[in-house]
């Protein structure tokens, strides 16, 4: 009986690895399209130089950067799901981990693009790292921006082994059932799964280790990244609730985008008898509780900016929601604020349709919450002499749209090359 | 528990309070502040560890969860005590020019009322978590909203504004992520003191397994918001912000007091807790609680200390009553033993 549930689920497993249907290639063409689209752009910009985009004086940060923290923050809900549900022994996890884990990896590679597009001249980019050289120049290891290459690309590092390694005994299970080349590739990739009592001791010891040490991780990277913007004593960005308010945005965000692509993907791979309401309604609490620590932030910070005798402080929040971006903000707080407040509603909760929606709106509310974060405070800073606006130009607006082109084709092509539920602990958790 | 028995603890508790607080020495409201700030955060914690843990269904509270729930009077009575702080408000320096939202009888009456708002919050939770009524997830979330404001207002009202015109956006959920550590602390406390039989004590060990593991994530978690709040301050270096840390980490006596309460709330538990052994022993995690608590304590007295004079036996005496009265809570109504 168990053995005939095994293979089961094996099958169904793998059956999403099948042959891919018209709608895969549709997906998947217009997602490449978006992202040699952007890509195209990005030469164009290179070509011309920066002067292209539409970052000015005094808004020298714009949509690049804003794009570089939604992505970085969309890579964090992976971790989160994985590693800390894991510690916390949440059973749930085990239907979203492998594609909250790959969102995790790509989003980040999407996310290391910005920086480097933001550089204007990015064949310079080696001046980021601190590489030994004749002249002794080093990089300012007291820049945050600094703080940031070294966080993220740790994280990249530990969320792709972390990836990896949970895969290994699905990739074995794949070795044994796919034939042809494939079988070939994952022999390569199984690294020698047995699935032995000694290997499964080891891997059970690593895959903690791994869990233990991410779960810090997942905190101090987004910590990090806020800290580009609080260690300025620009009013609106030199705050101390920065941190946390910022990592819990991270896994809003990040949460919402799982949301947005195991709900389809759940539907169209078949997959509704592993990946069930229940599961839904799990996530959901999670969005909701993030919402709601990301809205308290929001109040945190308006109230204190009239707090004391700070005109410039105060003269930023008032700018946020009165000022020339204040669509952008009372949008941002309508998607990240209110409408998940509907969560507390169970009936809502196991609608995924709802949800569905829901998390596209919560994308694009935490996407908004970097703009208005970012281009409000340059904008708006201490003298109003200083003052100006900003509004993207198409270039940044075709970056923008090539890195989500970007990150919907590397997710549709793992959706048809790797296992996309853990096989393993879906055998774990059966009744 | 008998209503009138815990009516007169409590009675007997603020009339002693009210009596040291009458001293020529207990320094004018500044201990009886500091002695509300620390016990209000260790009660509503307290409740909050239970709510937070009846909606995640944690198996471990079940061996303490009766005990915290019993920390609910002491809510009444931090509510009832607060505004005998009325008479002392000059301890505060907006005092001196007051503002509408910083004025004396607006600050009494929103902190009374959210105290009050508290208590009947946790009195519900708790009276529904005791009958495990299909509505406990509905009340603990209530509360939970009540104790982040509660905690946010003891933040940024009672300790912040002493520093006025400082403002620190975290210190409200430091306040409130503090408060959950000192529960836990707590709860391993109470662990430790329960009655045990052959029969539950494997599953006793997995629980204190368990409360040293969230001791020790919550420590982590701490230390990150600690360095969160210091690093900004540090780094930006303006002068109206920075003084706050300068008096607390750099200058005589605090730096000292500071250090060792980095290490009681932080370094300890991390360090210990590194072994997975310590973390089955009961005297380990028992003595690793208590030093957690007394840092906890220590810490809200280095952040009024430096602003006001706190009288250290007042605050000491007080504090006792307060420790006095959680042994009778948790005491009073427990049945005897069972013989194994």
């Amino acid at each position: 009986m168990i053995e005939h549930r095994d293979d089961q689920i094996e099958r169904d497993v793998l059956a999403a690895m099948g042959r891919p249907g018209a709608g895969w290639w549709i997906a998947l063409a217009t997602s490449a399209l978006f992202f040699f689209g952007g890509l195209i752009l990005w030469g164009y910009q290179i070509f011309r130089g920066l002067g292209v985009a539409g970052i000015n004086n005094p808004v020298g940060w714009g949509v690049y950067i804003a794009n570089f923290v939604f992505w970085v923050g969309i890579a964090h809900s992976g971790t989160l799901i994985s590693a800390v549900l894991f510690l916390f022994r949440a059973r749930f996890r085990s239907s979203f981990n492998r594609a909250a884990e790959a969102m995790t990896v790509i989003a980040l590679m999407t996310a290391g693009l910005f920086p480097l597009i933001h550089l204007g001249r990015v064949w310079v980019f080696y001046y980021l790292l601190p590489y030994p050289n004749e002249r002794q120049l080093w990089v300012n290891f007291r820049s945050p921006l600094i703080w940031d290459v070294f966080a993220v690309t740790t994280y990249m590092i530990v969320s792709a082994v972390f990836f990896y390694v949970g895969m290994l005994p699905d990739l074995a299970v794949a070795r044994r059932r796919l034939g042809g080349i494939r079988s070939r590739i994952f022999r390569v990739l199984s690294l020698g799964w047995r699935g032995t009592l000694r290997q499964w001791h080891h891997y059970g010891k690593l895959y903690i280790l791994l869990a233990a040490f991410a779960t810090p991780l997942v905190a101090s990277v987004h910590s990090i990244v806020s800290w580009d913007f609080a260690m300025s004593i620009v009013p609106g960005w030199h705050t101390t609730i920065f941190a946390p308010y910022f990592v819990a945005g991270a896994i809003l965000s990040g949460t919402a985008m799982v949301i947005t692509l195991v709900a389809p993907m759940r539907r169209i791979l078949k997959l509704e008898a592993y990946i069930t309401p229940a599961h839904f309604e799990s996530i959901a609490k999670i969005l909701l509780l993030t919402s709601l620590i990301v809205s308290y932030s929001y109040i945190v910070e308006y109230a204190l900016a009239f707090y004391g005798d700070q005109p410039p402080e105060a003269g930023q929040f008032s700018y946020r929601a009165l000022g020339d971006y204040r669509v952008f903000f009372w949008a941002m707080i309508l998607f990240n604020s209110v409408l998940p407040l509907s969560l507390f509603i169970k009936q809502l909760r196991l609608n995924i349709r709802y949800l569905f929606v829901l998390s596209l709106f919560v994308n694009i509310g935490m996407w908004l919450e970097r703009f208005v974060l970012i281009v409000s405070a340059l904008a708006h800073e201490y003298e109003p002499y200083a003052w100006g606006t900003y509004s993207p130009s198409f270039v940044e607006i075709g970056i923008t749209l090539g890195s989500f082109g970007l990150f919907f084709s590397l997710y549709l092509l793992f959706l048809k090359t790797l296992p996309v539920l853990s096989i393993t602990e879906l055998k774990e958790h059966q009744p | 528990m008998k209503a009138v028995e815990t009516a007169i603890a409590l009675l007997l508790t603020a009339g002693l309070v009210l009596i040291i607080e009458q001293a020529t020495w207990s320094g004018g409201g500044a201990s009886l502040l500091c002695t509300l700030t620390i016990w209000s955060s260790i009660a509503q914690g307290a409740l909050a560890l239970v709510a937070a843990c009846e909606l995640t269904r944690a198996r471990w509270i079940q061996y303490v969860r009766t005990d915290l729930l019993r920390f609910t009077p002491m809510l009444l009575l931090t509510a009832l005590l607060f505004p005998a702080l009325g008479p002392s408000l000059s301890i505060y320096p907006w005092s001196q020019a007051p503002t509408f939202w910083l004025s004396p009888d607006f600050f009494i009456l929103r902190n009374c009322a959210l105290s009050l708002l508290c208590w009947l919050a946790a009195r519900t939770f708790a009276l529904h978590s005791n009958r495990r009524s299909a509505q406990t997830g509905f009340f603990a979330v209530v509360y939970l909203f009540a104790f982040i404001l509660c905690q946010s207002f003891i933040a940024f009202d009672w300790v912040m504004s002493l520093d006025y015109p400082w403002r620190s956006t975290l210190f409200g959920l430091y306040f409130a992520i503090e408060a959950l550590l000192a529960a836990i602390a707590l709860s391993a406390l109470l662990l430790a003191i329960s009655r045990r039989s052959p029969t539950t004590e494997p599953s006793t060990l997995e629980a204190r397994r368990d409360l040293a593991t969230l001791l020790f994530g919550f420590s982590i978690l701490w230390a990150g918001l600690f360095f969160s709040q210091f690093l900004v301050i540090w780094y930006g270096n303006l002068p109206e912000e920075r003084g706050f840390l300068f008096i607390r980490g750099w200058t005589a006596p605090y730096q000292g007091w500071a250090l060792l309460f980095l290490a009681g709330i932080f370094l300890l538990p991390f360090g210990v807790f590194l072994s997975r052994r310590a973390k089955e022993i009961s005297g380990v995690v028992s003595a690793v609680a208590a030093v957690v608590l007394g840092a906890f304590a220590l810490e809200r007295w280095i952040f009024i200390a430096p602003q006001v004079a706190v009288s250290v036996p007042a605050l000491l005496l007080e504090s006792l009553l307060f420790a006095a009265l959680s042994l009778y809570l948790v005491t009073a109504d427990r049945a005897p033993a069972a013989s194994p």
